[in-house]
């Protein structure tokens, strides 16, 4: 079993390259399951500083990626447990009268008005529909990669990719909702 | 299968289709990504807390032959520890913890006379001249 680099000089270049490298789709699989870009974020964040904590430890991580991926689902099903995404830290009221420093743009505004939409119908979906929508349009990877991920064969990537394509498509269409170039 | 169409404003359109969709969650899915890219988190080397004594693990065989040394020395102890106090404090029984033979030991036969063992108990013995024999028997007074 090999340990991780020591904890050295040369570690941290390898830890900025297996983040270069493998952030996106970490960040990808958590946003899948909540649909939150700064959660995603800080559990993505969150994967990686356990990773450099293992490397120092001496603890051997054969293959980060499935590491990396693998802790940050754990994190992201975790948060489902927490008291903090349960109670949260002010109640809703509070941030009511809370407004955005820059205001948007009308065309901006609108274009989030579809993205509500489309949220408020991936979230719908299940994870796994979600999670095969959104690697294969967020991070634009292929069938392949994609089966490498997910632990399926690229056949089942079609397929799967398919159906949730077909799932989302009929959910939009039901609210009259499609977005056309 | 890789795409890299740029990011283009669309607009929205009640009327179904293939690309539409796919056009929809291509920017939909852009658009979250965080822009720009969150750096790596900061790593900290935690400096070890440093130690007058640096614990090596040992190779197993001189990890089990400490064991066995250390069961030996504590074997050792006890029986140093148990003859130094035997020394120490010599045991003294009362009489009455004595046995009847050991109580015997204790009486000084009569000037002439020999202790003999007998079925029913010692005695005191003396041979006289004419070959008799004078015995006192030893009883335990109550």
């Amino acid at each position: 079993m090999k340990p991780g680099p020591p904890i050295n000089g040369t570690a941290r270049p390898e830890f900025e390259a297996l983040y270069a490298q493998h952030s996106r789709e970490v960040w990808a699989l958590v946003y899948a399951r909540w649909l939150n870009a700064d959660l995603a974020s800080d559990i993505m964040q969150e994967a990686f500083l356990r990773l450099w904590r293992q490397w120092q430890d001496g603890e051997a991580i054969l293959n980060p990626r499935a590491w990396l991926l693998r802790v940050a689902r754990n994190l992201a099903e975790d948060h489902a447990k927490s008291s903090f995404r349960r109670n949260g830290t002010q109640p809703p009221q509070t941030m009511n009268g809370v407004r955005s420093k820059e205001p948007l743009p009308d065309d901006l505004l609108e274009r989030e008005e579809v993205f509500a939409q489309l949220r408020k119908e991936l979230n719908e979906l299940s994870v796994s529909d979600r999670e095969i929508l959104t690697l294969r349009y967020g991070m634009d990877y292929n069938a392949t990669d994609i089966a490498e991920i997910l632990g399926v064969n690229v056949t089942a990537v079609h397929m799967r990719l398919s159906r949730a394509r077909q799932r989302l498509q009929e959910r939009l269409e039901a609210e009259g909702l499609v977005y056309l170039p | 299968m890789k795409r890299s169409e740029p990011f283009s404003d669309r607009t929205l359109m009640p009327v179904p289709g293939e690309q539409g969709i796919d056009d929809l969650l291509h920017d939909y899915f852009r658009a979250k990504l965080p822009e720009p890219w969150p750096a790596p988190p900061a790593t900290h080397c935690k400096p070890k807390p440093k130690l007058l004594l640096q614990f090596i693990p040992a190779p197993r065989q001189i990890q089990r032959a400490r064991r066995y040394l250390a069961l030996a020395a504590t074997v050792a102890l006890f029986l140093v520890g148990y003859w130094t106090l035997a020394t120490a404090f010599p045991t003294v029984l009362p009489s009455s913890f004595l046995s009847p033979f050991d109580k015997v030991a204790e009486v000084k036969p009569t000037p002439g006379y020999e202790i003999e063992q007998t079925p029913s108990g010692p005695v005191q013995v003396l041979e006289q001249k004419s070959g008799n024999k004078t015995i006192i028997r030893i009883e335990k007074l109550p």
